[in-house]
């Protein structure tokens, strides 16, 4: 069911003519959301998307796609996040931060939350560029081929359908 | 492009508006029944709070009328506090730390009376559980029961008793006088003596000498000297005649001591002294002061009273012990922790203990009413904490306030920083009430409540045990009104008005539950003693003069009746003697001058 839902979202996404910078701030931004394991930081992460008009269903996805690929990238997430949080230069600004109120909740100490969290503001940027070129150039040369596919038909009524009934009540 | 989502953003607000409005209409509520469940589960009694009030702007709390009733007595307060306020560092709070720079303690009093019982519905979990408290219970049942059976009481009942009965005529009426037999005794052996002499000088046949004596002298002074024969005659009766005259001399010699021993007073009362003296001796012996353990009478005195002041000491430490845990002489903090995901790097932080408060500063009073006179003191509380160890500090408190006439200072010094825990607290009071210490006016006692006290306390207790010693000085005891006791109570009225000042060393001290070792030394025991000696001796030898003269009045006049009655006899006896000896003498002169011739 949630993936049936994922689908729907994906094609609503692909299919309709939604702001290519808000998908591609969505995926950006949902990119961090899979990478950091800590639940404060997803929280905070959350509110921020929700707050920003960025697509919500984008950062669903990346938050999706990338949480699957954190699992695998853990181990290179401890070593970076170990060698960031051990730049000596910093140690006093991670000390202020450790003894701040709220701060500490996000657990930005620890190796994985902080190599998860560094890699995913790195990937900001390209997450942002790519998805926003991928979108557009489907939108270009893709949409029209794939809008006559069956599945895409069944779930576009599906969805039109529930829009409608949604609309109706 | 409109970059908010202005929508959700404001839904948020008013949700989080709508918490904090909850929060500020409730949160009040909340904390005082969270205050007073948790001061109820510390004390085991009723916690009451008039007012509470927090703002959120500084994180303040200021608490109105906190009562906390009293688990040994329910209808007092073990404290009364009339303000409390304090702020709350906020940071802290997200890390579930109650950290408070400055609290203000005001009109802090202790042992107030309630007008409802503190007692709770349901019985919680007492403080009586606790290592301390179970050792001094069973140290505190064995000592009571000995001060109880200490024949100090039983000794002063009995003096008691003496003091009553003190009467010299029952004394000497159940004392059955040997000196008035001795006075019948002496009046019976007269008796025979003088029956004796009439009968001895009944008994002299002398009549038939005293003819022969006269015949012999008759002839003697017709004798002439014819012949040879004559002369030979006269010699014989010339030695005849002196024969009789040496066996009248003799007679004589025992008539005349007959005479001396008869004539001689009839002094009954002289022949008595002894015994008298001997019954007087006898009745004395049995007013005589008891022996009395000095020792005994401050324990007697103090005792439980001073066992029941440890126990509350004890009650106070426990409830503090029960809250401010040992500390560990392991190292907690380690640089790296290992972790299924990742690894913590922990920094340098600055770490509090789920609750401090660094400075209490306390103002309060010693009287239990408002009417009532006390010593208002102010001072101290520092680095109260639910982990000493983190802080780095033991917990000190240093109060002091004074009045016109009366003084106190308390310090002291909770050091929970390793395992080795150790609770001091140093208390001195002078120029208190004798009332303070209620112990109740007593026959046997001076007027402490009319006294000056100071006392100079101190108390330690480590995790193997406790030494808990007082000083008190009992000064400027006022005397009790005489005139206000009556008969016998007068006695210790005097006794107890002798003391003026006295001091009182108690100490209490355990290792384990076996042992409880309570000392209590005081001069009071050799001032009452000396006392008690002084009046008792005095009482004794006014006593002993009394029976004295009672049994001499007794034995004399007895003696004066019997020598009365003796006297005849006695006269009877020595007109025969005198008789005779005039017959003696007569017939001794006639022989003399018979005799005289023939020369």
């Amino acid at each position: 069911m949630f993936f049936l839902k994922l689908l729907k979202q994906v094609i609503v996404i692909f299919q309709t003519d939604i702001s290519p910078n808000q998908v591609a701030w969505g995926f950006a931004l949902g990119a961090i959301l899979g990478l950091v394991p800590n639940m404060f930081m997803k929280l905070v992460l959350f509110i921020v998307i929700m707050m920003f008009r960025v697509n919500i269903s984008a950062a669903f996805l990346a938050w999706a796609v990338y949480e699957i690929l954190s699992f695998a990238l853990d181990p290179l997430f401890d070593s970076l996040g170990y060698y960031i949080l051990n730049i000596n230069s910093l140690n006093g600004f991670y000390t202020y931060l450790y003894n701040l109120p709220v701060v500490p909740f996000t657990k930005f100490n620890n190796t994985v939350v902080m190599g998860s969290l560094v890699t995913g503001i790195i990937l900001i940027i390209p997450n942002m560029i790519i998805a926003k070129k991928l979108l557009v150039y489907y939108r270009t040369h893709l949409r029209e081929k794939v809008s006559k596919w069956k599945i895409v038909k069944i779930l576009s009524a599906t969805i039109l359908s529930t829009n409608v009934i949604k609309i109706v009540k | 492009m409109k970059i908010i989502r202005w929508s959700f953003l404001l839904t948020t607000i008013i949700i989080i508006a709508l918490i904090a409005i909850l929060n500020i209409l409730f949160f009040d509520k909340i904390l005082k029944k969270v205050i007073i469940s948790a001061g109820q589960t510390a004390v085991g009694a009723k916690v009451e709070i008039d007012y509470l009030k927090t703002s959120f702007k500084n994180c303040s709390v200021t608490i109105n009328g906190f009562r906390a009733a009293d688990k040994n007595n329910y209808f007092k307060n073990l404290v009364d506090i009339e303000k409390i306020r304090f702020d709350v560092r906020f940071a802290p709070l997200l890390r579930k730390k109650v950290v408070i720079d400055e609290m203000s303690l005001d009109g802090l009093r202790w042992q107030t009376d309630r007008k409802t019982s503190g007692e709770l519905p349901k019985k919680k979990k007492s403080n009586e559980e606790s290592k301390f408290a179970k050792m001094f219970k069973t140290a505190k049942d064995k000592t009571v029961t000995e001060f109880n059976n200490l024949p100090s009481v039983e000794m002063f009942n009995k003096i008691q008793d003496q003091i009553k009965n003190f009467d010299v005529n029952k004394l000497i009426e159940d004392s059955g006088l040997s000196s008035i037999k001795e006075v019948e005794k002496v009046s019976a052996d007269l008796q025979d003596k003088y029956k004796s002499y009439q009968d001895k000088i009944n008994n002299f046949n002398y009549e038939e000498k005293i003819n022969r004596a006269k015949t012999l002298a008759d002839d003697l002074s017709k004798s002439k000297f014819g012949s040879l024969a004559d002369i030979a005659n006269t010699a014989k009766k010339v030695n005849e005649l002196k024969t009789l005259k040496k066996e009248f001399d003799d007679i004589l010699a025992e008539l005349n001591n007959a005479k001396k021993d008869v004539s001689a007073t009839i002094d009954v009362t002289k022949q008595i002294k002894n015994t008298i003296t001997n019954d007087v001796n006898m009745i004395c012996e049995k007013i005589s002061i008891p022996t009395l353990n000095t020792k005994n009478i401050s324990q007697m005195l103090f005792g439980t009273k001073w066992v029941n002041r440890v126990e509350k000491v004890l009650y106070y430490i426990s409830i503090i012990k029960q809250y401010i845990p040992e500390g560990s002489d392991e190292e907690e903090v380690k640089e790296v922790k290992q972790r299924a995901l990742g690894r913590d790097i922990i920094f340098r932080e600055k770490l509090y203990p789920s609750l401090l408060i660094s400075l209490m500063k306390v103002t309060g009073t010693t009287a239990k009413t408002k009417e009532e006179v006390g010593i208002d003191f102010s001072g101290l509380i520092k680095n109260i904490s639910s982990s000493p160890k983190l802080v780095g500090a033991p917990i000190i408190l240093e109060l002091a306030g004074n009045n016109s006439t009366q003084k106190l200072a308390v310090n002291g010094l909770f050091d929970h920083r390793t395992k080795d825990s150790k609770d001091n607290i140093k208390v001195e009071l002078t120029g208190l009430s004798g009332t303070i210490l209620n112990i109740e006016p007593n026959d046997y006692l001076p007027l402490i409540d009319t006294s000056k006290v100071n006392v100079a306390g101190s108390f330690d207790l480590n995790n193997s045990g406790f030494l808990c010693s007082a000083d008190i000085a009992f000064r400027d005891i006022k005397e009790k009104a005489l005139n206000t006791v009556e008969g016998n109570l007068k006695y210790l009225a005097q006794i107890t008005n002798s003391i003026k000042s006295f001091d009182v060393n108690l100490t209490a001290q355990t290792q384990d539950s076996e042992n409880l070792n309570i000392k209590i030394n005081s001069d009071i025991d050799k001032k009452l003693y000396d006392a008690i000696s002084k009046l008792f001796s005095a009482k004794v030898n006014e006593a002993k003069d009394k029976i004295k003269q009672k049994v001499s009045e007794l034995a004399q006049e007895k003696a004066k009746e019997i020598e009365k009655s003796l006297q005849g006899q006695k006269d009877a006896v020595l007109k025969q003697i005198n008789e005779k000896i005039g017959t003696v003498n007569n017939i001794e002169s006639i022989i003399g001058d018979a005799l005289k011739k023939q020369k």
